[in-house]
């Protein structure tokens, strides 16, 4: 149980404001639907992202990574220092607590507790929001994710949390719900191919390095970084964020291992781990671009194992999920603040 | 509660605000009025009513309109008082602002780091009252009670401290 980084903009130029700061459009986002927001420095590197929320015209509730929410609200005050948009900015971190239910059993789950909303697949669709109630809990409802499955986020005042987490606990007790940690979200976000800012970035990365060009509106005049976007993706890209899968048998590559092409290194390994349910390992790292299309790694590279001999293993490729939106924006590294409360998983191995 | 109208607002329904920020007055039923900038202003509920005044704001008050934003601080903010002869020894063992009786007088607000954590300090007069986020509201009731020891200092009901208050 714990909160949720989440920013709150409200008054008339909301709209405008988080247009201004994160790459996509927001001018148009309707009331009721959440939009996921990545947010570049003015060089144009990624920095953070989150999910944005509509809960009115002149209402927006923004989530932002848990260690990034200190400074992505310093840099909005700071922003509006200088635009003066008719707007309040509040840091609500502290105010909500999110409880994150997954599986395709959590929507018979929240049914049983929850009232003023339509949960069904038709009136709340992927990546809409709803405001209603979980027992007494006045909740915010999201249905985004982080890990692939159906999935909803619950924000409620933190007064609650406790409450909620009780809650749902009983309410799923007869369909076998258990919570579930940081590693298993973590390894669930792997598998369906999502990016931690801050894990799978750098100081250097920009959005089209990370698969994330479609996240950028180009029709918009300005954005915080737009300039400087625009110049790195119109040069020679000189690396590429990809995903890759190894045999269950081979040694599992450390995060910042080496990715060779010959002797050369052309990247590193930013995330990897074991999946049980493909069976192999899995993981992302950067890339020579120019020996390998889009999401593809080289057949040729190399993974420098540090602890061992200079066993190496090359990498096969694994797509990755196509839609790679139903991100909660928590991109902490090693960390989630979120609690989490997990129904079995449905089949396949890269689920959605 | 805070925007470019919020004093309008407040005086509206009834509160008498403080004149500069950083100041802090007590309303006839109890509860008190902190002002924590030009524009935005704390509401602390009475022990008189158990809060009920500002609990009934928080549902029939519209959470913003033009001009007005109201900050869900219930649920951001732990609430403690601190009362006795010994208030500012204790504050002075945990806080770098002189909170001597001669220099922070009754209606002054400090927004400072006390035990390291970010806090307001209210002198309320008769207890300062001091606020925290929830997330060190177990941190800083271990700091108080430890701080407090060697004046004998004992925690107390919040009953109880409204029969000291009183009396």
């Amino acid at each position: 149980m714990s909160r949720p980084w989440g920013i709150e903009i409200r008054g008339p130029d909301a709209a405008e404001f988080i247009n201004r700061i994160f790459t996509f459009g927001f001018l148009k986002q309707p009331v009721g639907r959440t939009r996921y927001a990545a947010m570049t420095n003015e060089q144009g590197v990624v920095i953070d992202d989150g999910v944005s929320c509509r809960l009115a015209n002149d209402h927006f509730y923004v989530t932002a990574t848990t260690s990034g929410v200190g400074r992505v609200f310093q840099s909005m005050l700071q922003w509006n220092a200088q635009w003066r948009l008719d707007v309040d900015i509040a840091n609500v971190t502290s105010a909500y607590a999110a409880v994150n239910i997954a599986g395709p059993l959590s929507r018979q789950v929240l049914e049983k507790v929850c009232t003023g909303v339509d949960l069904s697949a038709e009136a709340l669709p992927y990546l809409e929001l709803r405001e209603g109630h979980i027992g007494e809990a006045p909740t915010r409802i999201m249905r985004t994710g982080f890990v692939g499955e159906l999935s909803y986020e619950l924000h409620v005042p933190s007064r609650y949390g406790e409450y909620l987490w009780d809650l749902l606990m009983e309410a799923g007790a007869e369909l076998g719900i258990r919570p579930f940690g940081v590693e298993a979200q973590r390894l669930l976000r792997l598998e369906k191919g999502h990016v931690i800012i801050g894990q799978d970035t750098d100081g250097m990365s920009h959005p089209g390095e990370i698969g994330m060009s479609w996240a950028v509106n180009r029709k918009k005049p300005f954005f915080v970084g737009r300039r400087a976007v625009d110049i790195l993706e119109s040069q020679p890209a000189k690396r590429r964020l990809v995903a890759f899968q190894l045999p269950a048998s081979s040694a599992q590559p450390l995060e910042g291992h080496l990715v060779l092409d010959g002797p050369d290194i052309t990247g590193n390994v930013t995330s990897c781990e074991y999946s049980a349910t493909l069976e192999s390992i899995i993981g992302l790292a950067y890339a020579n671009p120019d020996k390998s299309p889009a999401a593809r790694l080289p057949s040729v590279s190399k993974v420098v194992q540090k602890s061992t001999p200079r066993s190496s293993s090359d990498l096969s490729t694994m797509p990755r999920t196509a839609d790679r939106r139903c991100n909660h924006g928590d991109s902490t590294r090693g960390s989630c603040s979120q609690a989490h409360a997990a129904l079995p998983p449905s089949s396949g191995p890269l689920r959605k | 509660m805070r925007g470019q109208k919020a004093a309008g607002f407040l005086t509206q329904h009834g509160y008498q605000l403080p004149s500069a920020p950083n100041q802090a007055v007590k309303q006839p039923d109890g509860s008190l009025v902190a002002r924590l900038s030009a524009s935005e202003y704390l509401l602390l509920g009475s022990l008189a009513d158990a809060g009920q005044r500002i609990s009934q704001h928080e549902t029939q008050w519209p959470s913003h309109q033009s001009g007005v934003y109201c900050l869900p601080r219930q649920d951001t903010h732990a609430w403690l008082a601190l009362s006795g002869p010994h208030i500012s020894a204790v504050m002075a063992k945990l806080c770098g602002v002189d909170m001597r009786p001669n220099v922070f007088a009754p209606g002054q607000v400090a927004q400072t780091a006390v035990a390291r954590a970010n806090a307001i300090v209210i002198n309320a007069g008769a207890c300062f009252y001091l606020l925290v986020d929830t997330a060190l509201a177990c941190y800083f009731w271990s700091v108080m009670l430890d701080a407090m020891q060697e004046f004998d200092g004992q925690p107390l009901s919040v009953t109880a401290l409204q029969h000291a208050l009183e009396s």
